[in-house]
């Protein structure tokens, strides 16, 4: 659905040429985001998240390689079919009434019917009642939501979202992601992508998360793909006198938490061997109070690749 | 779009709608029989075209003013134009809305005005060519500066309006004295063919009342005006959003 090889993007003109104050925002991006997948975007300031959106939405063009949506270059995709874009910082003629944006927005987008469109759109975003107010007199929060609404007007295939949440309580955090599935669930082969610094939303929200850096790729994460490595448990017991040599003895290479509980890091081979490791420390008379696997967050994953980069770099 | 594009003109409207009363005030034609029979008649009726010309290219610097520029500058692009429309049509169909409505409020000035200073309308209907051409000149000037300059599009088409006509006395001393201009011939003719060409309107006014067309004057001043948007729709599909 999206296609970009070996982006590059640069910023400065001939002048700044000359003077070699060109800012180069994206460095050789190649990435892949087929039908169906929710793409999250992460990465530090200035890592080139925002140049990212702007190609895909065809408002800059690649200094080198190319952006495809659905085979086309993007300004040609979006004239003729539109994106569902909900921009970070949202900018609307402060005069204008919502109801008369929505209208605007509705004859851009050429839809059929715009009137019970743009009141279904409105009241998905709780903003029924607001049609007739100016957009200059709305909080941060109610233009981020007509934002939404209008992103929600017309029938599109690919939805972007930059920094979506900014602006928007906890009560509307949730409704978002919800209007997100539902947007999604209408067409399993729509594409969302989300760039965001909020990782535990992207966790939730996102199947694939490509990390950013320095405008360079760095990683793309697959959330929704099977742990390739047995995890490793953190296993809670009662706190005895001989309960943690049982543990050690049970789980060779167990690491002891900090902290007030009796807390290891176990790391089993399989599930059998879990199963028996567990079996031989009740038999030794230890219970067992909490045995959870641990997951490695998007977040520890997201400083990895950041970090991995870090360090070969302070390595040379 | 449409109506949405005039509602949003509305309060442009009534800024040209009292540009109207200030040019009906302001151009003697309409006023000189109010103190004589003889200098009412002295003026011709069609020099009002000449009024209805400035009105329709300041009716093109109001309606059009930042018409690209702010949205370029304050980022209300972002929106619009991730619905499925092309930068280019949609700014022409604003730029199409400006030019019909002054055209319509050029005609209606040219009725009214007319019905208000002498109960009838003197003035042949030719006097309508000289604002459809001057708006044509100054909203290509605006177009193009509006996509080129971050603001004052319609400022820089005022200050072309005021060179024009500071240049145009410039030449018209040399001419009407005989003082030797200090310019060479060739460059005075490349500053005349680069601003706006207003004498080309005199041209055809001039032609009109000797009961002939002057076609390529009109084609000229046309060409002039058709030129600048044609560069601004030029440097508008290329240029990319800040």
């Amino acid at each position: 659905m999206i296609r970009l090889d070996g982006v590059e993007k640069e910023y400065g003109g001939w002048i700044a040429r000359a003077h070699g104050r060109v800012v180069r925002a994206l460095a050789g991006v190649s990435l892949h985001v087929p039908p169906g997948t929710a793409m999250g975007i992460v990465g530090p300031n200035g890592a080139g998240k925002s140049t990212l959106i702007r190609l895909l939405l065809g408002y800059i063009r690649p200094s080198a390689g190319a952006v495809r949506v659905d085979g086309m270059e993007p300004r040609a995709y979006v004239g003729r079919r539109g994106m569902a874009y909900v921009p970070e910082s949202v900018t609307l003629p402060p005069a204008w009434s919502v109801g008369h944006a929505m209208r605007v927005f509705a004859a851009l987008g050429e839809l059929d019917g715009p009137a019970a469109k743009i009141e279904a759109a409105l009241r998905r975003v709780g903003m029924e009642d607001a049609a007739h107010r100016r957009i200059g007199a709305l909080s941060k929060g109610m233009l981020q939501r007509v934002a939404i609404a209008q992103a929600l007007l017309g029938e599109r295939k690919v939805m972007v979202l930059d920094e979506p949440t900014g602006g928007l309580d906890p009560e509307w955090i949730a409704e978002l992601r919800a209007i997100v599935a539902e947007w999604r669930a209408a067409d399993p082969a729509r594409v969302v992508l989300i760039a965001s610094h909020d990782l535990d939303e992207l966790e939730r929200t996102a199947d694939r998360v490509a990390v950013l850096e320095g405008g360079e790729l760095r990683e793309v994460i697959d959330l929704r793909a099977p742990a390739l490595a047995f995890p490793a448990y953190r296993l809670e017991v009662e706190s005895t006198a001989h309960a943690g040599d049982a543990v050690r003895a049970c789980f060779p290479g167990a690491v002891a938490e900090e902290g007030p509980e009796l807390a290891f890091r176990v790391q089993p081979a399989d599930t059998d061997d879990l199963n028996r490791r567990v079996a031989e420390l009740l038999k030794r008379g230890v219970a067992v109070r909490a045995l959870a696997p641990e997951r490695e967050t998007l977040e520890q994953r997201f400083h990895g690749a950041v970090g991995r980069r870090r360090g070969r770099e302070e390595g040379r | 779009m449409i109506p949405l594009i005039l509602r949003q003109l509305r309060g442009r409207l009534l800024v040209v709608v009292a540009l109207c009363g200030a040019f009906y005030v302001l151009e003697p034609t309409f006023h000189v029989h109010e103190a004589a029979a003889d200098a009412a008649d002295a003026i011709p009726p069609g020099e009002i075209a000449f009024t209805l010309a400035n009105l329709a290219a300041a009716s093109m610097l109001v309606l059009l003013a930042g018409f690209v520029a702010a949205d370029r500058r304050r980022g209300y692009y972002r929106i619009y134009f991730s619905h499925p429309t092309r930068p280019l049509a949609y700014y022409g169909v604003r730029w199409g809305v400006a030019y019909a409505l002054t055209l319509a409020i050029a005609a209606a000035f040219f009725v009214v005005s007319q019905l208000a200073a002498w109960g009838e309308v003197r003035a042949g209907a030719d006097a309508l060519v000289q604002p459809a051409l001057f708006a044509l000149i100054y909203g290509g000037v605006v177009a193009f500066a509006s996509v080129a300059f971050p603001r004052g599009d319609s400022l820089v088409a005022l200050a072309l309006y005021l060179v024009t006509d500071l240049w145009q006395g410039f030449l018209g001393f040399f001419t009407e004295t005989g003082v030797p201009p200090p310019l060479p011939a060739l460059v005075r003719q490349a500053i005349s063919f680069a601003l706006p060409p207003h004498l080309a309107l005199r041209d055809f006014y001039e032609a009109a009342r000797a009961g002939h067309a002057a076609w390529g004057a009109v084609a000229f001043a046309g060409g002039y005006g058709i030129f600048w948007l044609g560069a601004a729709a030029l440097l508008l599909w290329w240029r990319e959003w800040p």
